[in-house]
């Protein structure tokens, strides 16, 4: 196989006292689909705070379509082809649909401040096409006929639609979606797992995603890694990893222990 | 007291420019949500900076051409200055970021109070002793007027004087223009993709950096954007009243500039137009109250206590911070909250209005029972082709209770506006 299109070498990253994550390796490769699983505070949201630049890493390094992103701020990260969504929604609240998603196209506007003070031809014809780019965004996941209403308003299925659309708008390569499937019933997650799938065909997407719902997982990925207090405990095939005695001991605790 | 059409341009101009500085306030405040607290710091810098151009290169027969330099040295101060207070200070949170712009806009005044060159003359002020004129057709009225030193006072009574109306129009007329195009320079900004990373950041930082938003250089560029236009707004005070002191660039000022914006809405422009029109008005209105304030005070030599002879006219800015206080406790997020005056919003009020007969019936009895208040308490001072225009209040209970049931009312309109919207009062 080619040079993987993201990969994080022996990353580490203390709090204080704590390591958060601990000698963390990942290489994702063009068109797959990874998942990252682990108990409550396993951290897994703390290495996708590294892979994106939230936090900068005590040890180790990430490569982004062979560039090292390492020491890069946030947005330098999501314009060299990286973008999320989050745990706990992050939406801008008051702001529309459709501004939401057009806020993600940051990083490819081209047309200056002054144009824009100007109404120059030139940011009249981006902000036409921009507008018709984010419409097409929604149209894939339904919201278009919610463009014109405030974010906050959505229902809670649709804010994580909206938050994936976003992170669509920036044109990652790799996509890292932080459980996006929480709070969502059969039906919703079934149909959200057929949208991922449809995402990553028309947008040749990578995905690297963190979920506690295991037959979506299961479904969907065909590698899973899985972190306990900030180690890498198992990594392989869904079917190895369900079978691995160290992740139902991590998940369950020991099987010799009185259960509670 | 008698007012004429002087005066009121008088008052027209300076609110045209408090305009542009709650424009350019709000800008920084209410869209990028950032909270700056020493606003009054960029102006005195743009009108310390325009004076000190005047002064030096053509004083005081200045050519258009002078006036001209001097907005732009005006802006372009204010703008190195807003520079350099935003490139450390935009990295602060919150309080921080307030306590520290307050702390550069005193810095900035009190430098200039002790300032004894480039024509800066401490707290004694700048052209103390005669006016600026905008180009060379108008020199020979402003210097007619000005004559030779004259104090600060003079030159504003001359400037408010009959004989130099053409000035005054000039002045109101070119305000107006300049409030119009940082208008339309603001909205075109905020209706743009800059805006829009500008209002990802105030609604959820984090977030708007990982969609690619460089949170610095946006926040810098939006505070030096802001700097710039009150550093304008500065350029025309100085022009404007031909002389200016430290004395004019108070910290309270900064915090009425805040005020403006807070009241008519944190990222609203028209709710910060018409609150700078509601707070100017307001302050200038209450000011004319004359009924004594029934209060005995102690008299010490006296021994006993005696009728106060205070009226509510020196009480005034008592009457406004409890009105102000009123207005937040019934109105929030302000006057217009973050909507505009726009087609949508006098759809909804108008859809409102029809459904609830009440609501547009208060509103036309509250506007029946201000004027009814002012006509009735006042005799009036300023006749313009035989209407009464402007009233000295020499009576002030007709206004004072029309005042009550105007508050009674809006707080009924906002009982049934509460229970529409499904919310128990």
């Amino acid at each position: 196989m080619s040079e993987p299109l993201l990969s994080a070498q022996n990353l580490t990253k203390k709090f204080g006292g704590l390591t958060a994550v601990n000698d963390f390796s990942v290489e994702l490769f063009e068109g797959e689909i990874v998942g990252l699983i682990g108990p409550n505070g396993a951290g897994k949201t703390t290495v996708f705070n590294l892979l994106t630049g939230v936090y900068s890493p005590d040890a180790g390094s990430i490569r982004l379509c062979g560039q090292s992103t390492a020491r890069k701020s946030p947005d330098r990260v999501t314009a060299s082809g990286l973008a999320r969504t989050f745990q706990n929604i992050r939406l801008f609240k008051e702001m529309t649909v459709l501004e939401n998603v057009k806020v993600g196209f940051e990083s490819h506007r081209t047309s200056s401040l002054l144009k824009a003070v100007l109404r120059h031809p030139e940011f009249r014809a981006e902000e036409k096409r921009l507008h018709e780019r984010a419409l097409e965004l929604l149209s894939i996941f339904g919201i278009e006929n919610k463009a014109e209403d405030i974010s906050s308003s959505l229902p809670y299925g649709q804010q994580r639609k909206l938050e994936i659309a976003r992170a669509l708008a920036a044109q990652p390569r790799v996509l890292l979606l932080d459980e996006p499937a929480a709070g969502m019933n059969d039906s919703e997650s079934e149909n959200l797992r057929e949208l991922l799938h449809k995402i990553r065909e028309r947008f040749s997407l990578t995905i690297l995603l963190i979920e506690h719902d295991m037959p979506f997982v299961m479904g969907l990925v065909k590698r899973l890694l899985v972190l306990d207090h900030g180690t890498t405990i198992a990594r392989g095939s869904p079917a190895e990893v369900r079978a691995n005695p160290t992740v139902i001991e991590a998940y369950l605790g020991k099987e010799d222990e009185p259960a509670a | 007291m008698d007012i004429n059409f002087a005066t009121l341009s008088n008052h027209l101009t300076l609110i045209g420019i408090y305009c542009i500085l709650a424009l350019s306030l709000n800008l920084i405040n209410g869209s990028l949500g950032t909270f700056s607290l020493g606003h009054h710091g960029f102006w005195a810098m743009g009108a310390y900076a325009s004076g000190v151009v005047v002064w030096t290169l053509g004083s005081p027969h200045g050519s258009l051409w002078v006036f001209g330099l001097s907005f732009i040295a005006a802006m372009v101060a204010a703008g190195l200055f807003g520079l350099l207070v935003g490139a450390p200070c935009l990295r602060l949170r919150g309080d921080y970021l307030a306590i520290a712009t307050l702390g550069f806009a005193e810095i900035m005044v009190i430098c200039v109070r002790n300032s004894e060159s480039w024509h800066i003359f401490g707290e004694r002020g700048l052209g103390g002793a005669a006016g600026f004129s905008i180009s060379e057709t108008f020199r020979d009225t402003a210097y007619h007027i000005s004559g030779d030193k004259l104090s600060g006072n003079d030159v504003m009574m001359a400037v408010s004087g009959g004989d130099n109306t053409t000035r005054q129009v000039i002045y109101l007329v070119l305000t107006w223009m300049l409030v119009a195009l940082v208008f339309i320079i603001i909205r075109n900004l905020l209706r743009s993709g800059h805006g829009r990373a500008i209002m990802a950041i105030r609604d959820d930082q984090t977030a708007a950096e990982l969609m690619g938003v460089n949170l610095i250089r946006y926040k810098v560029s939006i505070f030096v954007i802001g700097a710039v236009l009150a550093g304008l707004a500065g350029a025309l005070f100085t022009n404007y009243r031909s002389t200016i002191s430290p004395g004019n660039f108070p910290m309270m000022e900064g915090v009425r500039i805040l005020l403006m914006c807070v009241l008519g809405g944190l990222g609203s422009m028209s709710g910060t137009l018409i609150a700078v029109f509601v707070l100017y008005s307001s302050e200038q209105i209450l000011a004319l109250f004359q009924t004594p304030i029934p209060f005995y005070i102690w008299n010490n030599n006296a021994a006993e206590f005696q009728a106060s002879t205070k009226t509510l006219k020196d009480l005034w800015q008592v009457v406004f911070a409890l009105l102000l206080v009123l207005l937040m406790l019934m109105r929030p997020n302000g006057l217009m909250g973050r909507r505009e005056l726009s087609r949508q919003y006098f759809r909804d009020l108008f859809q409102a209005w029809r459904t609830t007969p009440f609501l547009p019936v208060a509103t036309l009895i509250q506007f029946i029972l201000l004027i009814a208040g002012l006509v009735l308490s006042g005799k009036p001072i300023v006749t313009i082709e035989g209407w009464p225009f402007l009233t000295v209040l020499i009576w002030d209970w007709p206004l004072i209770l029309a005042f009550g049931i105007i508050i009674a009312l809006q707080l009924a309109k906002r009982r049934i506006l509460l229970r529409q919207a499904g919310v128990s009062a």
